[in-house]
């Protein structure tokens, strides 16, 4: 049986039509139309489908529809502004952090909330953050740096000039 | 994959919805369990009873000299992100820490955790160690609280029946010269599950020279989290040289009782238990005397 759900997704108050059962994911991409959020294992072992549940990171294969009903929602198309990709995106793209870039919405995600609570993460904390997100591309070893060098900018980015706190 | 769906805001309304359910509805915590299980069609249920809308069982909280209360459905990662839990249950953090991915931890809970009742639960150890109590409805709609080491009853199955409800998990505050430590297993260093897992926690005499009080539990080597009884035993009231150590592995070693299957077999779990035994005890120790830090393995 179907029911209607609102769910604040980036900002705004979406309706959709969706039985319980169905995941946030499978809501997202197949009733609203938001595929950025990728669908790999559907069993929260890849991380491809991490969005935003109250700020938080989550696997979004896992959390069932009405769980996620009147929460804020954040998904990777809220990223950009304006068509200018967010920091993280950019550096992903130079850096060399996107091959096949099925894993990539997810790896970001997982990196933007890092960056917002640890804006000058170690490279340690940056594999730690992004440990539940697997590439079969890359080696990570370029999505570190890519989101060492966003870290970076972002900071610049802020008017701090970058100096240490 | 098509169920039921309730959404009880009282403890009672979940219980009777259980109860009517005789077993065809389950509860529904964080999820990362059961809806899995029920996508591979390793489980079937009707319907699910979300327990996150019943005030207070998502609460947890940490008092000095009140020890640490977790309800049911505290996702592990508020637990993760606290320097009391960190810094006054280090091997509660160390488990926990390993389980799953961070997206993962921020939606499955503890409780969850315990009455998946997997062999492989990883703060299980821990909490059997840590002398945690169970609080739970039980099928009568009866309050009861069971130590976490006699929860379990099988693989997959614990103390709660069809209507049954975890509602709560009490760690009580450690003594002094009191340490904890866990380690497990795994071929990867993230997104794995135990081949062995084992906690400790001694307390030392105030000489900080003998083991006075020692617990030991060990994962995935028995159809549930075990206590390493005769382990203990060799260790208590004892100086904690490398040997003593040595002899609690190995004891711990004879007792467990593991399964070969994709992930290891008996005997190479059996032989991860005399490592792993030996390494808690080890840090156990370390950290009672207060020398030992958080930091992790």
């Amino acid at each position: 049986m179907k029911q209607r759900y609102v769910l604040r997704v980036n900002g705004r108050d979406l309706e959709a039509e969706a039985g319980a059962h169905e995941s946030l994911l499978d809501v997202l991409r197949e009733r609203l139309r938001l595929t950025g959020s990728k669908k790999g294992c559907n069993e929260a072992e890849c991380g491809s489908c991490t969005v935003l549940l109250d700020g938080r990171p989550v696997v979004s294969c896992l959390v069932l529809v009405p769980d996620a009903a009147d929460r804020d929602v954040v998904t990777i198309e809220a990223l950009a502004e304006e068509g200018v990709p967010h920091p993280i995106q950019r550096q992903m793209v130079e850096q060399g952090g996107v091959q096949c870039g099925y894993c990539t919405p997810g790896m970001i995600m997982s990196a933007y909330a890092l960056l917002r609570d640890n804006p000058d993460p170690t490279d340690e904390e940056i594999r730690f953050a992004i440990s539940g997100n697997i590439c079969r591309c890359t080696g990570y070893g370029k999505i570190v740096k890519a989101v060492r060098a966003a870290a970076l900018e972002m900071k610049e980015q802020s008017g701090n000039g970058g100096a240490a706190s | 994959m098509r169920f039921d769906y309730f959404e009880p805001t009282s403890l009672d309304e979940a219980c009777g919805l259980l109860r009517e359910g005789a077993g065809a509805r389950k509860p529904l915590a964080g999820g990362t369990d059961i809806v899995i299980q029920l996508r591979r069609r390793a489980a079937q249920c009707q319907g699910l009873v979300n327990l996150k809308r019943i005030p207070g069982l998502a609460d947890w909280s940490c008092a000095r000299d009140g020890g640490l209360h977790i309800g049911a459905c505290t996702p592990m990662r508020d637990l993760e992100t606290a320097a009391a839990v960190a810094g006054g249950y280090p091997s509660l953090f160390e488990a926990i820490r390993v389980v799953g991915s961070l997206q993962l931890r921020n939606i499955a809970s503890v409780g969850g955790n315990l009455c998946n009742a997997s062999p492989s639960a990883d703060t299980a150890p821990p909490l059997m160690v840590l002398g945690a109590t169970a609080s739970f409805r039980n099928d009568d709609g009866g309050q009861e609280s069971v130590p976490v080491e006699d929860f379990f009853a099988g693989p997959g199955a614990s103390v709660l029946g069809n209507a049954g409800l975890l509602l709560s998990v009490d760690v009580p505050e450690p003594a002094p010269h009191t340490g904890d430590a866990f380690e497990r297993f795994t071929p990867r260093s993230a997104m794995d599950i135990a081949i062995a897992s084992a906690a400790a926690r001694v307390t030392l005499d105030p000489d900080r020279d003998h083991i006075e009080a020692v617990r030991i539990a060990l994962g995935a080597v028995a159809p549930t989290p075990i206590r390493a009884l005769r382990a203990e035993d060799l260790v208590r009231e004892k100086e904690p040289t490398p040997e003593v150590l040595q002899q609690a592995g190995a004891a711990a070693m004879e007792q467990c009782n593991p399964i070969d299957d994709i992930r290891g077999t008996a005997a190479y779990r059996k032989e991860l238990v005399r490592i792993l035994v030996v390494r808690v005890l080890r840090r156990a120790v370390e950290r009672a005397r207060g020398d030992g830090g958080t930091e992790t393995p």
